[in-house]
């Protein structure tokens, strides 16, 4: 394919959902069926489209890269043009696909869930806009351009998550999760402000030119580094920022399912896999043991929930700690790819959830739950699988052959790290079990459960698909050609490898984990309060989530508020008492001044006054206080002495 | 032909004389204190007009620019305090009509 | 065969963006001056802005355009319409004059115009007439304003009024507690 192709295909992947957007805005109410079928078709064509690009991408050379345009976009003056561009590789591709792919299913999806809803058309535009956001993020060749697309996703994001914005609830919700992420989008404001003003180019490709070649290098390079990092945490819900993705389970499923699962979240890791040549060794560790410690937590908080979704939460948390745990390690081919396969099983799962609450007439709690299995075949079918591949059931599922490659990278770039992710696999997989038993298995717990049906085809459908992918993603070698590692310097080894002893452990514990599970809570159900007596002080810690919340109204929110009110005492002790010395200073020396005004400058004002009085009596009578005809006067006279002075 | 290509600097004076005359009407018809201050703006706007025509076709330096800057600093606060005023002086006497508020009268 | 002969419109393309500007400009002001309703007179007004930031652009003027565009309509013209809504309670009031007094505007404006006219004509203004392609200047700007030599005091000084206007603004915007 020629450039200018390629460039058309690109154009159209954005393009279609941006007039789908602006259309379904502006007309979707009135269009027929309140639009739904145009935003499924526009984001059919960016599918299409991607897919063509993934295919021409798959039949190049490993390594292949390439750079459409770049083009002017601004010029601040000083010759440095910014420019804007295209970057076009296996990276892009595949996230390209993985996005519109999950897009369009979750717009299918949502044709069943939100059906009746009465901003439906509403939420399809806004479904659009962060289709068309995740996209420009994804396509940028610099950094200023996918900083536009991290905002906009983000705005998306606080759009969607507080849809329901008449309840409370999702509107504290939304709130939380943008003000949360705004924290991190500082570190990376600030990233491209050093590399701005050490390098004068926001280009990626010129970025990594001026680091292989040393001239931006040292603690700088570091900072920059972790500064992106920074926005990575706080978009990508790792610790501390974590705190807002539970909270952002409020919004409508099929969002959590798009953008708190397999996209947006996932931009953080893409972004530091993106940026991954400027990355320094310093601050690799620092990710690494970030997402190592984020992925143990967050599977340890959602041994305890109860919420469908929440589990589903936490879980996203702890498998992007995974990502970013391979990243750190430098296996940037796992962790890369594992983003793409748990975009296919978690969306698989979140929709699946979505499909429960549905067919449960939106009752989200676990408890009330079970015995669905039968009553929901294809749900409970799909969703196993599910499962199956988060847990990593060796050779078949793709959920193996990713985390088996993060964990692989981890047990040779340092073994305590693969420890905490072994620890964390078999977690993932024990609470994915007590999910699933809860859910689906053994005797239906309410009258809601009983009454369970299966969701309409429109949603069922996207499962099917999904789950065929969470399985078949895995399979061949398209993505070790796609995901190929760059040549980078800085990082040491890539190789995407696995270690024999590694994929035995790993095998042992998505196994054992599942068993477990299966053991705890199908068989032994009633026992379960025994056995977890001893543990009963660790459990009111993974149930309070750590503490995190709490933790920060003590330590952020009350001190403002303090700061707050100190400041006012400063403000009325300190800054009013000047005022009011200088205000009594000023009326001690004006009473001594007074005499002198009295006596000499009012006889000379009245003597002036009086002669004024005299002649003012005639043109008093235009003085009628009203405005209008002051300024009427002054102006026609300003007019008529240009016209004279012309005319004459 | 008429060639339209040779837009010059007395095009743009025209326009901005346009503007100002819109907005002396704007000023001297209205009686709604928020409308006039919408003629004042518009004559402002006239006049940065001409600033910027006259930095373009003169000599060459920037200072025609920034002294258009500079008028949106003044507008900009003029236009804080001056609603500031309208809406103080509507708060206490419910009037927002300024031949209603003649306090001036001599 | 008839083919319909299309004239060539590049070298009038100046003349027809200029146009377009400077009807929205106008338009734009004369509905600000005219229309009944103050709301349509704001929303006149920012037609204006408009057409005024694209002459700032064939003028060259990037920099200021956008601050215009930021200013005006960003700031400036919401704060109007805050302005309108906030005074709004009595509706009667918000028209146009009817009658002579109008007509005195109209008839001064017109005198204003008819001036201003005859001084631009009549003016020797020593115009260069073809300035060349206009370059970036948001570095120049930058730089002016940053310079000592050249507007930093002014720069400063116009933040040092900025706030004391933000500070008169807000202390005469405060509601007064009863005495």
């Amino acid at each position: 394919m020629s450039d200018a192709t390629l460039l058309y295909l690109c154009i159209a992947i954005v393009a279609a959902p941006l007039v789908g957007f602006v259309l379904q805005y502006a007309f979707g109410r009135r269009l027929p069926r309140q639009g739904d079928w145009l935003t499924v078709l526009t984001i059919g064509v960016s599918l299409a489209c991607s897919i063509v690009l993934f295919l021409h991408v798959l039949g190049q050379p490993e390594g292949y890269s390439t750079v459409l345009g770049p083009w002017t976009w601004l010029e601040p003056g000083d010759g440095a043009a910014w420019t804007v561009g295209i970057t076009l590789d296996g990276l892009t591709a595949v996230m390209l696909v993985v996005v519109s792919l999950v897009a369009f299913l979750v717009h299918v999806f949502s044709m069943g869930y939100m059906q009746g809803d009465p901003k439906y058309w509403l939420f399809f535009a806004w479904l659009q806009m962060f289709s068309v956001s995740m996209l420009i993020l994804v396509l940028a060749n610099n950094l200023l351009h996918l900083f536009m697309g991290w905002e906009l996703v983000g705005l998306c994001s606080y759009k969607l998550i507080g849809f329901w914005s008449e309840k409370r609830d999702p509107a504290n919700a939304a709130r939380k999760a943008f003000i949360t992420t705004r924290i991190g989008d500082l570190g990376m404001v600030l990233a491209i402000m050093v590399i701005a003003s050490v390098c004068g180019t926001f280009d990626f490709d010129a970025i990594f030119a001026k680091v292989a070649s040393g001239e931006f290098s040292g603690p700088w390079l570091t900072a920059a580094g972790l500064g992106l990092f920074l926005a990575a945490v706080g978009k990508s819900a790792q610790m501390p920022l974590h705190v807002w993705l539970p909270d952002a389970m409020e919004g409508p499923t099929p969002v959590s399912a798009l953008i708190h699962a397999a996209t947006m979240v996932a931009a953080g890791v893409y972004l530091i896999g993106r940026m991954m040549p400027m990355m320094t060794p310093e601050a690799l560790i620092v990710v690494a043991v970030i997402g190592a410690v984020t992925a143990l937590m967050a599977g340890l908080i959602a041994l305890c929930q109860n919420d469908i979704k929440k589990v589903l939460a936490y879980s996203t948390c702890s498998q992007l700690g995974y990502m970013f745990l391979g990243l750190g390690v430098g296996a940037w081919h796992a962790g890369l790819f594992h983003l793409t396969t748990h975009a296919f099983f978690k969306a698989l799962m979140f929709l699946g959830s979505g499909s429960v609450i549905h067919g449960m007439h939106h009752e989200q709690d676990m408890r009330h739950m079970g015995g669905l299995w039968g009553k929901m075949r294809i749900t409970s079918v799909t969703f196993l699988i599910g499962v199956l591949a988060i847990a990593g059931l060796p050779f078949v599922t793709s959920g193996f052959f990713s985390k088996d490659g993060i964990l692989s990278g981890a047990w040779n770039a340092e073994p305590v790290l693969f420890w905490i992710g072994l620890v964390a696999a078999v977690l993932t997989a024990f609470y994915m079990m007590r999910l699933f038993v809860m859910t689906f298995m053994g005797a239906p717990k309410s009258e809601k459960a009983e009454h369970a049906h299966e969701s309409p085809k429109s949603m069922t459908m996207p499962l099917v698909l999904l789950a065929v992918l969470a399985v078949c993603a895995g399979w061949g070698t398209w993505h070790s050609k796609l995901l190929s590692p760059p040549a980078l310097d800085t990082v040491g080894s890539l190789a995407f490898e696995h270690v024999g002893t590694v994929v035995i452990l790993a095998s042992a514990a998505g196994i054992g984990g599942l068993l477990l599970g299966l053991f705890v809570f199908f068989k032994n159900a009633e026992h379960v309060p025994d056995w977890k007596k001893p543990f009963r002080a660790l459990e009111t810690a993974f149930a309070n989530k750590f503490w995190f919340d709490e933790l920060y109204r003590i330590a952020v929110l009350r001190p403002s508020y303090r700061l707050a009110g100190l400041f006012r005492v400063v403000d009325s002790a300190g800054v009013d008492g000047i005022v009011n010395a200088v205000g009594s200073s000023g009326v001690d020396s004006s009473k001594k001044s007074g005499w002198f005004d009295k006596y000499v400058v009012d006889g000379l004002v009245k003597l002036t006054g009086g002669i004024c009085q005299f002649f003012g009596a005639g043109i008093s009578l235009l003085q009628s206080g009203k405005v209008r005809l002051y300024l009427s006067l002054s102006v026609g006279a300003v007019a008529l002495v240009l016209l004279l002075e012309r005319l004459l | 032909m008429i060639v339209l290509a040779s837009i010059g600097l007395m095009h743009y004076l025209l326009v901005g004389a346009a503007l100002f005359s819109a907005g002396v009407v704007t000023v001297l018809a209205r009686r709604n204190a928020v409308a006039i201050l919408i003629g004042i703006e518009l004559m402002l706007n006239a006049a940065n007009v001409n600033l910027v025509a006259f930095d373009r076709f003169g000599p060459g330096t920037m200072d025609g620019q920034i002294f258009t800057l500079f008028v949106f600093v003044i507008a900009a606060s003029e236009a804080a305090v001056a609603l500031a005023i309208i809406i103080n002086v509507f708060d206490s006497t419910d009037r927002i009509d300024v031949d209603e508020i003649d306090a001036l009268k001599g | 065969m008839v083919v319909l002969a299309l004239p060539d419109l590049t070298p009038h393309l100046p003349g027809i963006i200029f146009g377009l500007f400077t009807a929205f400009a106008v338009a734009g002001a004369l509905i600000a001056a005219t229309a009944p309703k103050i709301v349509h007179a704001a929303f006149g007004l920012m037609a204006s802005f408009f057409g005024v930031a694209g002459l700032y652009f064939q003028l060259g003027a990037d920099f200021v355009a956008l601050a215009h565009i930021i200013i005006y309509v960003g700031g400036i013209l919401v704060l109007l319409v805050f302005g309108v809504l906030l005074t709004g309670r009595t509706q009667a009031l918000l028209g146009i004059e009817k009658g002579h007094k109008t007509t005195g505007a109209v008839l001064i404006g017109g005198l204003v115009f008819f001036g201003l006219m005859l001084a631009i004509a009549g003016t020797e203004w020593n115009a260069v007439e073809d300035p060349g392609d206009p370059k970036p200047t948001t570095a120049a700007i930058g730089r002016a304003f940053l310079d000592p030599d050249q507007y930093l005091i002014p720069f400063e000084v116009a933040s040092v009024l900025l706030l004391a206007a933000l500070v008169g603004a807000a202390y005469l915007a405060r509601r007064r507690r009863e005495a």
